[in-house]
């Protein structure tokens, strides 16, 4: 495990309740400064594993470094780790400004101003409400007020979007990725694979606690390696075109009117080529990426 | 983690504890409910004196109000810690404050702060109406407010404080267990006001020796047949009794749930 290229390293880390596995022997890393989605069913062991990197709770075997430190060693950085576990909580009676000074003075954090950071989640204007007045996606912005206390290197997000409508959906993603333009990594856990998939550019998935996939957006959804959909000039072709493609080993299905040539993303120029030296020219090629929510379900199934 | 950390921790923590009583609603309802009913009691007590009775001292108000004081510390202490868990902010603040032991040196702090500010804010009240009492009753108390008196006064305010902060240990240890401020609350009174009453009805022999009560004679600076020392250890028995199990729960169990 490196300690510099890793904002978050971990190996065979498992946690067991009792007799039932919860997360079982995870291997993973997240590079410094991604926005790493991390992606799983209910129960797959998102939560449990931020716990375990938060020190909230014991591991009982593997190892993990979060910011170069072992996790069995949170006092070395826990201070530079600004985190939103389980949905935002405050004091309900307190105002939002109260709330934070609280949170800033018990991690002895007195120099911090409790209003630039309301300022910088929008906030600013509502600061001085009680906290149980505050909407949905207010508190939610709270609570990432709340983990920006520390200045963090590393943000961590638990379902930050829980329970938000479209619009609040909206803002905090716009919220998420500009924090992440100041260069903090940023590993936030969401069931919302569609909004994940805008703003993440690496991903870990979990299923039943073991790793489906660690790695970069590119490796997950294809890359080059994208299906190819192609639509000849007269509908008539359609069959001579998809002929075209299967003499060439690749693997081809027709549906309504276009052909659909699976990974040959990287093929397009010459599939254009191929179809032209046989007369038949295309009205539209393009390329299609499996989506994040089809990906993880297609590796779900697979497991 | 080295014992100067979890000193400045633990310093942090109590001054971000101590924020959150800086709150007008909260002073207000607090000292308000105390001071009203220190004045009833203590009034009530003046009312019913015979003219020139022996039996009645500078402190004998004080020493009523000891015993609503102590229920209102036991339910403040164990609300305060309890709601860390249903409001979920305790895992918010132990990703701040990484240390348990920190953040428990902070709550108790901070609790036992507010304790002695209510102690003395009884205690004068008490005493200023005493002093306003007496003189209709043609007792005089100014020598209690003198020379070797006066340290014995101020001794039975400090022991009023020790008595009071021994509930209020209890109300923290019931909330660490009971993570509900009503069950915690519940519990306290429960125990407090009805089982240990109903044993030491049952049982008089026993009665002085319950926790509750002995809390009660060591704010009391000592009752008949349990001197003063007695009051203590017995107290920090008990204490230790009720501690032990609330640590190991609160170390052991998973905080973010």
């Amino acid at each position: 495990m490196s300690d510099n290229t890793y904002a978050i390293s971990v190996e065979g880390l498992s946690k067991n309740y009792g007799a039932r596995r919860s997360v079982s022997a995870l291997t993973f890393n997240v590079p410094y400064g991604s926005i790493c989605g991390f992606v799983g069913p209910n129960g797959s062991g998102k939560t449990t594993t931020i716990r375990m990197l938060l020190s909230l709770i014991s591991t009982t075997s593997g190892e993990g470094r979060v910011l170069g430190s072992a996790i069995s060693e949170p006092m070395k950085y826990l201070d530079r780790v600004g985190a939103m576990i389980e949905g935002p909580a405050f004091y309900p009676s307190m105002s939002g400004v109260e709330n934070l000074r609280i949170f800033a003075q018990m991690g002895g954090l007195r120099g911090t101003d409790p209003n630039s950071l309301l300022a910088q989640v929008g906030l600013a204007e509502r600061g001085t409400s009680k906290y149980k007045t505050y909407s949905l996606g207010m508190k939610q912005r709270l609570g990432i007020a709340a983990a920006l206390i520390p200045d963090p290197e590393l943000l961590i997000l638990d379902e930050p979007t829980n329970g938000l409508d479209p619009n609040g959906i909206h803002e905090i993603r716009d919220l998420i990725m500009a924090l992440a333009q100041s260069g903090r990594t940023i590993f936030i856990s969401s069931h919302l694979l569609s909004e994940l998939e805008v703003i993440c550019d690496y991903f870990v998935m979990l299923k039943a606690g073991e790793l489906m996939y660690a790695g970069f957006k590119e490796g997950l959804l294809g890359g080059n390696n994208c299906d190819l959909i192609a639509k000849p000039e007269f509908g008539v072709d359609l069959a001579n075109l998809a002929n075209i493609a299967a003499l060439r080993g690749l693997d081809t299905s027709i549906r309504d009117g276009f052909l659909h040539i699976e990974r040959a993303g990287e093929l397009a120029a010459e599939f254009n080529r191929w179809a032209c030296d046989e007369e038949i020219y295309l009205q539209s090629l393009t390329t299609s990426s499996p989506s994040l929510e089809t990906k993880f379900f297609e590796m779900s199934a697979n497991q | 983690m080295s014992s100067r950390t979890i000193c400045k921790s633990g310093f942090d923590a109590t001054r971000g504890e101590l924020l959150k009583f800086r709150r007008l609603s909260f002073l207000l309802s607090v000292f308000g409910s105390l001071g009203v009913l220190t004045l009833l009691i203590v009034g009530f007590a003046w009312s019913r004196a015979e003219k020139h009775s022996s039996s009645m001292n500078l402190t004998t108000g004080f020493d009523m109000a000891l015993f609503f004081l102590g229920i209102l510390t036991l339910c403040i202490c164990a609300s305060y810690t309890a709601q860390e868990y249903t409001y979920g902010t305790l895992r918010n603040v132990l990703v701040r404050t990484p240390s348990r032991q920190a953040f428990l040196i902070g709550k108790l702090s901070a609790l036992s702060a507010l304790t002695l500010l209510l102690t003395l804010y009884t205690f004068l009240l008490s005493t200023a109406i005493s002093l306003f009492m007496s003189g209709r009753h043609g007792i005089n108390l100014t020598p209690s407010l003198e020379g070797k008196a006066l340290l014995t006064t101020l001794a039975h305010c400090l022991n009023g404080f020790l008595g009071t902060m021994a509930l209020g240990i209890f109300g923290i240890a019931l909330g660490l267990i009971a993570r509900s401020p009503i069950i915690a609350i519940s519990l306290g009174l429960l125990w407090s006001l009805i089982i240990e009453s109903a044993l030491g009805g049952a049982l008089p022999r026993i009665g002085r020796w319950l926790p509750t009560a002995n809390f009660e004679s060591l704010a009391q600076s000592g009752a008949t047949g349990f001197s003063y020392i007695h009051c203590l250890s017995l107290s920090a028995f008990y204490l230790l009794v009720i501690s032990l199990p609330a640590l190991y729960l609160f170390k052991q169990r998973d905080v973010s749930q």
